[in-house]
């Protein structure tokens, strides 16, 4: 009990769940986004497009942060656009760009000085590993997406319900769709290099899922889904601490079964 | 009728390299009811893009009343009842613009919102999910939004598609009366002819990539809609109904 008290207590551990929360929080509110609008494998592909920009990074010796983010928001730009979508279906695109981003993030890797461990990382991550001067840039990035997003949430929501509407009120709905994607993959390029793909695409989904299914009204969706980040993140921390188990993948399995408790209760109360 | 709110001045309309419309010049006047139909595919939803300033004409001029103030009511299956928002989010959502960035609604906005929600009937309705909400009663909602922007001039795109026929004449008996008590220009948009011809004071009708503007009584003709459509067709005159009825080549029409 001690020894694990004791490791919950390291500064690794601390700076682990400070930076958790900033994640559950921001990736909590912009999830129930993601998943309203329909653009989860949007966010998988941005995470991996932003990866092969991490893995390009440490082959060319850039800074892994600034590249990450380069290549979010080139993703972010080319999402925001609607391309040939009267010939192919847009999940089709989504693939073709998570598939081609996958291979050339393996590819660039496989030259680079660490090989296939850095795509290891880059995919799952290793929040514990987070080094101490990372912790302040994120909170301080992090509550920089959060605040515009905040600020800009109405917009955000009138143009992902009814585009045609907001176009009519005078909005430019292709600029609202570029600002809310580059507001997401530059979230995703600020984390992807320290706490890797599936833990960022997970707070993207899972906590908006569980959410979408207990609360009715949309400020509650929000309030609840940021609760589960929070949550699944505390729990996956302590479990994995205590029994000595892969950070990231028990805080998925936590965030998981708190949707699957969530889904449950909604199909069975009716919600 | 009044002065022109929109004026199209020989627009021609098209997407990339093809052109779907051509020399339309259309006035709508203040006080206007104006009914825009044609068959699937005519143009309908490319002229009234334009309408709204979508869709920048290729050529020819676009005017607007400098105190225009469009309301606009979309088809419902554009919007994806997914989203956890009740009738009264919908409505504020007209509020948004006059709200400014940033800014949340202020209470003001929630009241007039609250006013065009019982302007179209459905102030009990308020906190109800639209999701949970009967065609009809979300066909009101997003009336309700069009009228939160205080619009003088208001564009509904097939208001009564997938309506069972009490709702659908409630749906325009609603339009019709926000028309005459509060005195907006309305432009219905519609491929059922019967249901705009009853409405609708003045008729444009899309013919081959043209516009034909004139009284109802002018273009609700059978040599006029045969042309339209293709088809021979019967028009019949019952108290204010047009009755419409594709018919045989060799059929007669007979007495209604």
């Amino acid at each position: 009990m001690s020894e694990w008290l004791e490791t919950w207590r390291s500064p690794m551990a601390q700076d682990a769940l400070r930076v958790g929360i900033i994640l559950a929080i921001v990736g909590g509110y912009m999830g129930v986004f993601v998943v309203l609008k329909r653009i989860v494998f949007v966010g998988a592909a941005l995470a991996q497009v932003s990866a092969a920009g991490v893995a390009l990074a440490l082959l060319v010796g850039w800074q892994p942060l600034f590249s990450a983010i380069l290549f979010a928001l080139a993703g972010s730009a080319f999402f925001a656009q609607s391309w040939g979508e009267r010939r192919v279906a847009r999940e089709a695109l989504i693939g073709a760009v998570f598939l081609t981003f996958s291979a050339l993030t393996v590819l660039l890797a496989s030259r680079g000085a660490h090989g296939m461990e850095e795509v290891q990382h880059l995919l799952a991550g290793d929040i514990l590993a987070v080094a101490p001067e990372e912790v302040t840039r994120i909170w301080l990035l992090g509550l920089l997406v959060l605040a515009v997003f905040v600020m800009l949430r109405k917009e955000f929501l009138l143009v992902a319900f009814d585009a045609e509407t907001a176009q009519a009120l005078g909005y430019r709905t292709r600029l609202w769709e570029f600002a809310f994607y580059l507001m997401l993959g530059g979230f995703i390029g600020v984390v992807i290099h320290l706490v890797g793909l599936v833990l960022i695409f997970g707070y993207l989904v899972l906590p908006a899922l569980g959410a979408l299914m207990v609360a009715r009204r949309l400020t509650r969706v929000v309030g609840v889904a940021v609760l589960n980040a929070l949550v699944g993140t505390l729990a996956g921390l302590v479990v994995s601490v205590i029994f000595d188990l892969p950070t990231t993948a028990t805080m998925l399995v936590c965030m998981s079964l708190l949707t699957g408790v969530e889904s449950v209760a909604g199909l069975l109360t009716g919600r | 009728m009044g002065e022109p709110l929109v004026r199209f001045q020989d627009i021609v309309l098209g997407y990339g390299r093809q052109v779907v419309l051509s020399d339309v010049t259309l006035d709508i006047r203040r006080g206007d009811f104006f009914g825009l139909v044609g068959p699937n595919g005519s143009g309908k939803t490319t002229l009234l893009r334009c309408l709204l300033g979508i869709l920048k004409p290729r050529s020819g001029q676009v005017t607007r009343a400098a105190d225009l103030r469009l309301g606009y009511v979309p088809q419902r299956e554009m919007l994806d009842a997914l989203f956890p928002l009740t009738a009264l989010d919908i409505v504020l959502m007209g509020r948004y613009p006059h709200v400014g960035l940033v800014r949340s609604p202020r209470p003001s906005d929630r009241e007039l919102s609250m006013h065009c929600l019982q302007q179209v009937g459905l102030a009990d309705l308020a906190p109800r999910l639209y999701r949970e909400l009967s065609g009809g009663q979300r066909q009101r909602v997003l009336i309700a939004r069009a009228l939160a922007v205080q619009p003088n001039l208001l564009v509904l795109d097939e208001p009564t598609n997938g309506l069972d026929l009490p709702t659908e004449a409630a749906i325009l008996d609603l339009i019709e009366r926000l028309h005459l008590r509060n005195e907006i220009t309305i432009v219905l948009v519609s491929h059922v002819l019967n249901v705009v011809a009853r409405y609708a004071h003045r008729l444009g009708v899309l013919l081959d990539g043209r516009l034909l503007v004139g009284d109802a009584d002018e273009l609700m003709q059978e040599q006029v809609l045969r042309e339209v459509y293709g088809v021979p067709v019967c028009v019949q005159r019952v108290d204010s109904h047009y009755l419409v009825a594709v018919r045989d080549a060799e059929e007669v029409c007979g007495d209604v």
